[in-house]
């Protein structure tokens, strides 16, 4: 009979648009990424890579909330959306220089898309990347 | 001198004794707390010859703990003083080393 891989659980978390929110949203997914089977050393890249996800978001959105989809898939990986409304003031890219350096070595795969409304995050992580 | 943020877990402790001034933190350094480490290394780089961050207990440093370094680091440059990073801990060094800030570090 063929192993059939089980869907993603999915998990959200939304919180107000405020730094101090930021250790809560970090302490929840790396425990989400303990559940899927990454290493401690995973684990971290996983927590500053959301931090980033969480600046961005909040220093270019509108001061309301920041909304997380985490798609989390046991033994394989996770996928990590965030998503705030945009705000007025446009943000000087250069001020997220060093997140990019953060993203592009703690996550397999980010980027980051600003529409009329929203501001949108996201990375990508997988198990076997740390195997690699 | 103890400076401390409750809501983001960071302390930070001054040793002013011989100059360089060593700041230790201790924590997570964040969007949160990066504004008590700035008001901290201001006063600390202020009539000193040099300052050490001591970064040995800091468990987590993000973007904005980043901005912090380089602003202190050009600060430095302008009054012709020394800045230096001590014994950071694993986490913080590979942020360090990605962000091309590991010529800083000292033993």
């Amino acid at each position: 009979m063929p192993t059939m891989t089980p869907p993603p659980s999915t998990v959200s978390i939304t919180v107000p648009a405020d730094v101090r929110y930021f250790r809560t949203v970090r302490l929840a997914i790396g425990g989400l990424a303990s559940l899927v089977g990454f290493d401690v050393e995973a684990m971290e890249d996983i927590r500053i890579g959301v931090d980033e996800l969480c600046t961005a978001l909040v220093e270019a959105g509108d001061g309301s909330s920041v909304r997380f989809e985490i798609a989390a898939n046991l033994g394989e990986g996770l996928r990590i959306e965030g998503r705030s409304t945009r705000g007025a003031e446009p943000v000087d890219p250069e001020r997220f220089r060093f997140s990019r350096q953060i993203l592009s070595v703690v996550a397999d795969d980010y980027g980051f898309e600003t529409s009329d409304e929203a501001v949108d995050g996201w990375l990508e992580r997988s198990v076997a990347s740390e195997q690699a | 001198m103890r400076m401390s943020d409750s809501a983001s877990y960071l302390q930070i402790d001054l040793d002013d004794g011989p100059d360089p001034v060593r700041l230790i933190a201790r924590g997570e350094i964040d969007a949160a707390s990066a504004e008590t480490l700035e008001v901290a290394v201001v006063g600390a780089q202020e009539g000193a010859k040099g300052l050490t961050l001591d970064l040995a207990a800091v468990t987590f440093i993000d973007s904005s703990g980043l901005r912090v370094i380089a602003t202190a680091l050009q600060r430095a440059e302008e009054q012709g003083t020394e800045l230096t990073i001590a014994s950071p801990s694993d986490p913080v060094r590979r942020i360090l080393d990605v962000t091309g800030f590991s010529d800083l570090i000292r033993p």
